[in-house]
């Protein structure tokens, strides 16, 4: 088990650092009453937002209703699922608390109305509700500010951060050279779940990324390799966490051959696809690949760019069964397709574009519309491809290509 | 050098109309007019702070932590620390060396307690 997690406090006075916040929070939560504004909370990540609120609630009896702000933007997604939590008591009969963490994640135009409808909806509320956000800069932030007490949270003093290590490591029983201490404290730069991370890598294994960070990664042929023959899941994870590959981000795809190369999903999609294994195994491990794109594809559109850890740990257990025995291949398509594709990609483009210029249409609307059927015609009819060309003015280079599509299509 | 312990009222000498001015409005700097002294609270900037009394006075500006637990000054000139903690943008309480000591995370905890009773909250 993960230390941030054995170790997030369970109560509010185990906590450490940011001591006026949290007794302001507690106040305010104690002194809640209807129509009391929203309290927003602003600060760095790792210095106890999440973890302040989970244990006050606990400790206060409230039953948490907790929505990633980025994850319900739209509009209608707010308005669907805060009006009842608003209106609706608990089914336990505990008191609600809602708390919408990331709210610097909304933004005016992308979100559809949904920062206006959330604006709106913290006006008058009947149950206690929580915002945080990393950033208090930002017109969001700003206007959120208008309608909720803000209450900042700063970076854990390294003193403090230390007095939670050792009490960790007590706990734990582990041992730590004070230097080692001393060093991990500085580069976890006031964020305790870093501390906690690169102290538990430390420990446990010996080595930290923070301190050790060139001898930490596997080169990504190894790490394929290894992780194909992992025998527990674990030590699949770990293997492609210390993987030198990357998250490709899906919306700027000109990486060169060596990037290509290293791009974990691209890297397991072409050992996948490579492979000799049944028709089943093989769509259960492409579903998992296509999950995991789909959410890189989100983190990138939404900005979310420290979940993409998380997708080592969604591909390691959903490949992780039907994966084994399966060996790293760099899959190439083969150069007479490329070729192909390349050159008669271009030509149809120019047919593409010739169309869409006569027909008064968009390029997209001639490609999906009109070229289909404008072949089909060709194919069909006895029309003089050379005299088409001629009269529609376009290139005579272009006939071999329209004269293959159309018989491609007569096939059909 | 003018030190400023954090939480605790400070005197300045005079800095004019201007500067004080930019105290209040850009530092967020709180002051009582009786007791003609400053004091930093939760909305007070002390990047900004700092970089206004540097300029005005001419002189270097340290800031000090106070102990959560004892009160007094945490000791920030002589902490192992003192290089890399940025002592504008941590939270504005750390622990002295004398209350580092034995059970030292046992009487951070409780004297937390004790602020929230002293608060009068009971949870």
């Amino acid at each position: 088990m993960s230390w941030t997690e054995k170790y997030r406090p369970q109560t509010v006075k185990e906590m450490v650092g940011n001591e006026d916040a949290r007794i302001t929070f507690l106040e305010w939560l104690v002194n809640w009453k209807n129509g009391s504004k929203p309290v927003l909370l602003v600060g760095p990540p790792g210095v106890g937002k999440t973890t302040l609120v989970k244990a006050i609630v606990k400790e206060l009896g409230y039953d948490i209703v907790e929505l990633n702000a980025s994850d319900v933007r739209t509009k209608e997604n707010l308005q669907s699922i805060i009006p009842p939590l608003l209106s609706n008591a608990s089914i336990s009969g505990k008191k609600i608390l809602l708390f919408l963490d990331e709210v610097d994640g909304l933004s005016g135009r992308g979100d559809r109305g949904g920062f206006a409808t959330l604006i709106s909806l913290l006006k008058e509320p009947n149950v206690p509700i929580v915002l945080a956000a990393n950033a208090e800069v930002g017109e969001q932030i700003k206007e959120l500010r208008k309608v909720s007490t803000m209450i900042r949270f700063k970076r854990i003093p390294p003193r403090l951060l230390l007095l939670y290590l050792d009490h960790v490591l007590k706990s734990e029983n582990a041992k730590m050279s004070v230097g080692d201490k001393l060093r991990l404290v500085t580069i976890s730069s006031g964020d305790v779940r870093t501390l906690l991370n690169e102290s538990q890598s430390l420990a446990t294994a010996g080595f930290s990324e923070g301190l050790h960070p060139v001898s930490f990664s596997i080169d990504i042929d190894k790490a394929m390799t290894s992780f194909f023959v992992a025998e527990k899941v674990e030590d699949a994870l770990d293997i492609l966490m210390r993987s030198e590959g990357f998250y490709n981000d899906p919306r700027f795809p000109g990486y060169d051959s060596e990037k290509r190369r290293t791009d974990k999903l691209a890297a397991l999609f072409s050992s996948i696809v490579t492979s000799n294994v049944d028709i089943e195994r093989l769509a259960e491990m492409l579903g998992a690949l296509a999950y995991a794109d789909v959410l890189v594809g989100q983190m990138g559109r939404t900005r979310q760019w420290r979940l993409l850890r998380y997708i080592d740990i969604i591909l390691a257990y959903k490949l992780f069964k039907e994966s084994r025995g399966l060996a790293y291949n760099q899959y190439d398509v083969p150069f007479v397709l490329m070729n192909r594709v390349f050159r008669e990609a271009r030509l149809i483009r120019e047919i593409i574009a010739n169309i869409a210029k006569q027909l008064h249409t968009s390029r997209r609307n001639a490609a999906t519309y009109y070229l289909p059927y404008l072949l089909v015609i060709l194919a069909k009819s006895k029309i003089d491809i050379e005299e088409f060309l001629e009269v529609n003015n376009m290139d005579s280079s272009l006939g071999d290509v329209i004269k293959n599509e159309a018989s491609r299509v007569s096939k059909k | 050098m003018i030190k400023i312990l954090l939480g605790n009222w400070f005197n300045l000498p005079r800095v004019g109309p201007d500067v004080f001015s930019k105290l209040m409005r850009q530092a967020r700097l709180k002051y009582d007019r009786e007791k003609r002294m400053f004091l930093v609270e939760s909305a007070t900037n002390v990047t900004v702070l700092t970089a206004i009394l540097k300029e005005a006075l001419k002189d270097d500006v340290i800031i000090e932590l106070p102990c959560f637990v004892c009160g007094k000054s945490a000791g920030c000139s002589e902490c192992e620390f003192v290089d890399v903690c940025d002592r504008t943008s941590v939270s504005d309480q750390c622990i002295c060396k004398g209350c580092s000591e034995e059970d030292a995370y046992k009487h951070y905890c409780d004297t937390f307690m004790e602020k929230l009773a002293a608060a009068k909250i009971k949870i």
